[in-house]
C-alpha cells in the first residue's frame, strides 16, 4: 500500500503528461499528406512502389506506369524522405502486402542534406501503425535525438493558436477519418489518389539555381545517405524485390551549373548499380538519358516550376509515360 | 549521448532504478558499467583515452604513494601530453605552415568526450596521493569509476578523489528526498538551457558571425553571451549533479551566483569553482612556494618594498595560473588572451590592494556598504563581459574590432535574428527575459543563504510533478530546433 501511495503520483504524472502532450500534438501538428501514402502503403495490394523525394513524387505518375505495364503502382515519395525513411515505408509496406519492385527516385542534391531534426521523417513514423517497424523507425529516428523531437513531437512546428480550432475541426471531421485528399489539393499543386503529387503547369517557383558540390561536411552526410541507401538494396536483394534507381531530369541549367556534381553522382550509382545488378536510369540531363530522343523539352525550363527541378503535371506524365516504356524494357524477376 | 537525448534520459532513468534495486556491493560494478556504455556510445574505441588516463594516473599513484617522484613526473607527462597532442597539434602544424618552409596537412583529431575534466580529475588524484592528501586507491575498478563517472565525463565538475570516492561508494539508501531533489535539479538545468541558452545562441551567433554587417551590437551580442554560457555551463552542471543526486550521490558545486562576484577574485570563486580550485591546489599553490618563487619574493621585497614586494609574486603566479586557464580553454590565440586577461587584472588587483584600501578609508566607503557593493558588482560584471569578447570570438582581432565598434551606434536591436518577422524576435526574446528573471530570484534567495532545492523538493508531490512536466513542456513550447549541444563539452 505504501508503495502504492508511492507510484500513485508519478504515474498520474505521466498520465497527465501524456494527455497534454497527445492534446498537443493534436492541435499543432498539421494534417499532412504523408498520413494518407502511409495508409495506402500499408493497406493496398502495390507491385511497383515508388519511393524517394519531392522530386519523385511530382515526376512520376503511377498511372501512366500502371498504363505500360500493367501493374499496380503507388508513389510513396515525398519532400524530406530519405534513404533511411525509404527504407522503413518499404519494410512497413511487406508487413501486409508483397511488393514486387521499388522504384527509387534518386535525387543526388538531396543526400547532401543534412537535417538532424527532420519534421517529415517524425510525422511519417507517427502516422505509421504501430508495429515491431514502426517501433525500429521510432529507436532509429529519436534514440539519439533530443527528446523533445523523439517525445513531443509538436515542438518541431510553429504554434499558431489561430489555427487550432480548425486544425481540431479537420481531424475530428469525417474527411480525417477516411484519408480524405481534397484538402491537400489548390491553385499550385493536387495530391492524386495513385500518390503523385501534380504541380500545376502555372505555378512557380524559385528560380535561383542552387550550386551543388562535394565538400568534407556534405561528404560526411552523403556518407551516411550511401550507408542508408546501401540498407534499403540489402533488405531488397535479401526479399527477392527488383530495385530500379530513377534519377528525374532537372533543368537543362541547373545540370550545366552542377555537370561535375551531377557526373559525379551519376558514377557513383552506375558503379553500385553494376556492382549489384540493379537498374540505374539517369535522366537528370538529356546526355545522360538513352532513348530520349525527340523529347527535349522535358529538360526546359518551363517543364519546371523551380530550379531545382520539381516538374509540372503536363511534362511529368510525359516522362512517367516515357520511363514506364523504359521499365517494360527491363527484366523483372 | 548528449545530455538531451532520448538515450541518456533512458540510461539515466534504467540506471538509478537499477542502482537502487541491487545490493550495495554491486552499485559500483553497475555504474562503472553505464559509465562504460555512456562514453563507448561516441565511438567505442574512444575509451581507450580513458583507459589510458586511467592507467597511467592508476599505476603511478601505486608508487607515488611511496614517494617516488618519477611516479608523477611520467604520468603527467604522457596524461598531459596526450591531451596537448590532440589539442595542439593542429595548432602547430598551422603555426609551421604559416612559416611557409613546409606545408604540412593539418591534421584533425577526434577530441574524445571530456578528455580536459578527465585528465584534471585524474592527475589531481596522483598529486593528492603524492603529496598524502588522500590513500591510494588500490582497486581499479572503483578508481577507473571514480576518474568515468558518466554524469561528470562530459563537463564536469571535474571531482577530488576524496570526496567523490565516498559518495561512488554505493552504501546509501533509497530516498526519495534525494530522487525528488535529483529530478528538479534536472528539470532546472533543462530550463536554463534549452529555454534561455538555446534562445539567447540565436542572438550570439547572429551577433557574432555577422559582426562586420552588424557593427554597433557588440555589447548585446556578449551581454547575450554572458546570459547564454552561464545558463548552458551551469545548466549543464544541474543535470551532472541532479543524476548524481537521485542516487544519492552529492558532485561538487560548480557555481555559486558567478554575477554577483565583488572582483574578478571573487568570480573565479564562483564561476567553474572545480576549474579554480584545481589551478589553485595543484598549480598556484606549488608555483608559490616553489624555491624559484620564493627567491623571486625576496627579490621582489628588495625591489618594490614590503607591500608590493609581497604582491608582485603573488600576482605573477596569478598570471601562470590564468596562462594555463586559458590553455585549458582551447588551441586558439583568443583563449590565450582571455585567460592572460583576467590573470593580468587579477595581479594589478593584487598590487592595487594597499591603495585601495587606503582610499576607501579616506572616504570613508566600507566593504559593507551596499551602494559600494554594487558599483564592485557592476563593474566585474563590465570586466567579465569584456573577456567573453575574447572568449566567444573567433579571433583576438575579431574581439577587438566588436569591442571598438560596440560604442559607435544602436545597443540593441531585439529584431536583428529575423528582421522580417518581429513575432518571431519576440518569441524568442521573451523567454530570455522571463528566464533571467527566475533565475535572477532563485539566485538571490541561494545567495541570501536559502535552501532553495530543499524548499522545493518538500513541495507537495501533486505540485512538484505538475512543475516538472510544465518544465518540460516549456523546454519544448520555447525551445530552438538545432539549438546545439553543450558549449563545455567540446572542452
Amino acid at each position: 500500500m505504501r508503495i502504492f501511495k508511492k507510484i500513485l503520483p508519478c504515474a498520474a504524472g505521466i498520465c497527465l503528461f501524456l494527455a497534454i502532450n497527445t492534446l498537443l500534438c493534436f492541435l499543432i501538428i498539421p494534417y499532412q499528406f504523408t498520413r494518407v501514402k502511409v495508409h495506402h502503403i500499408e493497406e493496398d495490394e502495390i507491385q511497383d512502389l515508388i519511393l524517394g523525394s519531392s522530386h519523385g513524387a511530382s515526376a512520376l505518375d503511377p498511372s501512366a506506369l500502371t498504363a505500360e505495364t500493367g501493374r499496380s503502382c503507388y508513389n510513396g515519395a515525398a519532400g524530406g524522405q530519405y534513404a533511411c525513411d525509404n527504407y522503413y515505408l518499404l519494410k512497413d509496406a511487406r508487413r501486409n502486402h508483397n511488393t514486387e519492385r521499388v522504384i527509387y527516385e534518386y535525387d543526388p542534391s538531396y543526400w547532401l542534406r543534412h537535417d538532424s531534426m527532420n519534421a517529415n521523417a517524425r510525422y511519417l513514423q507517427s502516422v505509421m501503425e504501430w508495429s515491431p517497424v514502426s517501433l525500429a523507425y521510432f529507436r532509429d529516428l529519436c534514440l539519439g535525438a533530443d527528446l523533445r523531437y523523439a517525445l513531443m513531437p509538436w515542438f518541431l512546428y510553429d504554434i499558431k493558436t489561430q489555427e487550432m480550432s480548425g486544425r481540431a475541426e479537420l481531424k475530428l471531421s469525417d474527411s480525417y477519418r477516411t484519408y480524405g485528399t481534397a484538402l491537400f489539393t489548390d491553385s499550385v499543386q493536387a495530391f492524386e489518389e495513385d500518390g503523385m503529387i501534380a504541380i500545376a503547369d502555372s505555378s512557380n517557383g524559385s528560380r535561383e539555381i542552387p550550386v551543388l558540390s562535394y565538400g568534407p561536411e556534405t561528404e560526411k552526410t552523403e556518407r551516411e545517405q550511401w550507408k542508408q541507401f546501401e540498407r534499403l538494396l540489402e533488405y531488397c536483394e535479401r526479399n527477392g524485390i527488383d530495385l530500379v534507381v530513377v534519377t528525374t531530369p532537372v533543368p537543362e541549367s541547373t545540370y550545366l551549373v552542377n555537370e561535375s556534381f551531377y557526373r559525379e553522382s551519376h558514377d557513383k550509382m552506375s558503379k553500385l548499380a553494376d556492382q549489384h545488378h540493379f537498374s540505374f536510369l539517369d535522366y537528370a540531363s538529356s546526355s545522360l538519358a538513352e532513348g530520349c530522343e525527340g523529347r527535349d523539352f522535358l529538360w526546359e525550363e518551363s517543364s519546371f516550376s523551380d530550379a531545382e527541378g520539381h516538374m509540372r503535371v503536363t511534362p511529368a506524365k510525359a516522362f512517367s509515360a516515357l520511363f514506364a516504356k523504359h521499365l517494360t524494357g527491363l527484366s523483372v524477376s | 549521448m548528449p545530455f538531451t537525448s532520448l538515450a541518456f534520459l533512458i540510461l539515466t532513468a534504467v540506471c538509478t532504478i537499477v542502482y537502487y534495486c541491487i545490493p550495495s556491493s554491486c552499485r559500483r560494478v553497475w555504474l562503472l558499467l553505464i559509465s562504460c556504455l555512456y562514453y563507448m556510445a561516441g565511438g567505442p574505441l574512444l575509451i581507450l583515452y580513458l583507459l589510458f588516463a586511467a592507467v597511467t594516473t592508476y599505476v603511478g599513484g601505486r608508487y607515488a604513494s611511496r614517494g617516488y617522484k618519477a611516479a608523477v613526473v611520467i604520468p603527467l607527462v604522457l596524461d598531459f601530453g596526450v591531451l596537448a597532442f590532440l589539442k595542439y597539434t593542429p595548432l602547430v602544424v598551422s603555426l609551421l605552415n604559416s612559416l611557409r618552409i613546409w606545408s604540412i596537412p593539418v591534421p584533425r583529431f577526434v577530441i574524445p568526450l571530456g578528455i580536459s575534466f578527465y585528465t584534471f580529475q585524474a592527475v589531481g588524484y596522483l598529486l593528492d596521493v603524492y603529496w598524502k592528501r588522500c590513500e591510494e586507491e588500490k582497486n581499479f575498478g572503483h578508481y577507473l569509476l571514480f576518474v568515468g563517472f558518466f554524469p561528470q565525463l562530459m563537463q564536469g565538475p571535474i571531482g577530488r578523489y576524496a570526496v567523490l570516492s565516498k559518495e561512488l561508494a554505493g552504501t546509501n539508501t533509497f530516498s526519495g528526498e534525494a530522487v525528488r531533489r535529483g529530478l528538479i535539479r534536472i528539470s532546472y538545468g533543462f530550463f536554463k538551457k534549452m529555454v534561455i541558452a538555446d534562445n539567447a545562441a540565436l542572438y550570439v551567433n547572429c551577433i557574432f558571425d555577422q559582426y562586420q554587417s552588424l557593427k554597433c551590437l557588440g555589447f548585446q551580442g556578449v551581454l547575450m553571451y554572458s546570459i547564454q554560457l552561464y545558463m548552458d555551463f551551469s545548466g549543464g552542471i544541474d543535470i551532472a549533479c541532479g543524476i548524481a543526486e537521485m542516487m544519492g550521490i552529492h558532485l561538487s558545486e560548480n557555481f555559486r551566483q558567478p554575477y554577483f562576484a565583488q572582483s574578478l577574485t571573487d568570480f573565479w570563486h564562483r564561476w567553474h569553482i572545480t576549474l579554480g580550485t584545481w589551478m589553485k591546489d595543484y598549480l598556484f599553490y606549488p608555483i608559490s612556494l616553489s624555491s624559484w618563487m620564493s627567491r623571486f619574493r625576496k627579490t621582489s621585497r628588495k625591489l618594490f618594498g614590503k607591500e608590493l614586494g609581497r604582491a608582485v609574486p603573488v600576482g605573477a603566479a596569478n598570471l601562470i595560473v590564468f596562462f594555463a586557464v586559458g590553455v585549458w580553454h582551447g588551441p586558439e590565440l583568443h583563449f590565450l588572451a582571455y585567460g592572460l586577461y583576467h590573470g593580468l587584472i587579477i595581479a594589478v588587483s593584487g598590487m592595487l590592494t594597499g591603495p585601495f584600501r587606503r582610499m576607501k578609508k579616506r572616504f570613508g566607503i566600507t566593504d559593507q556598504s551596499v551602494p559600494f557593493q554594487a558599483f564592485r558588482m557592476a563593474r566585474t560584471f563590465v570586466l567579465v563581459n569584456i573577456s567573453w569578447f575574447l572568449d566567444r570570438s573567433g579571433s583576438i582581432r575579431q574581439a577587438l574590432v566588436m569591442f571598438k565598434d560596440s560604442f559607435s551606434g544602436k545597443l540593441f536591436s531585439l529584431t536583428v535574428i529575423s528582421p522580417g518577422n518581429p513575432h518571431y524576435c519576440l518569441t524568442r526574446f521573451i523567454p530570455i527575459a522571463a528566464g533571467c528573471i527566475i533565475v535572477l530570484v532563485i539566485s538571490i534567495l541561494k545567495e541570501r543563504k536559502k535552501d532553495v532545492l530543499k524548499a522545493a523538493a518538500s513541495l507537495p508531490s501533486a505540485v512538484l510533478i505538475a512543475g516538472i512536466i510544465a518544465v518540460f513542456l516549456l523546454t519544448a513550447f520555447f525551445g530552438v530546433r538545432d539549438g546545439g549541444g553543450f558549449i563545455y563539452a567540446n572542452f
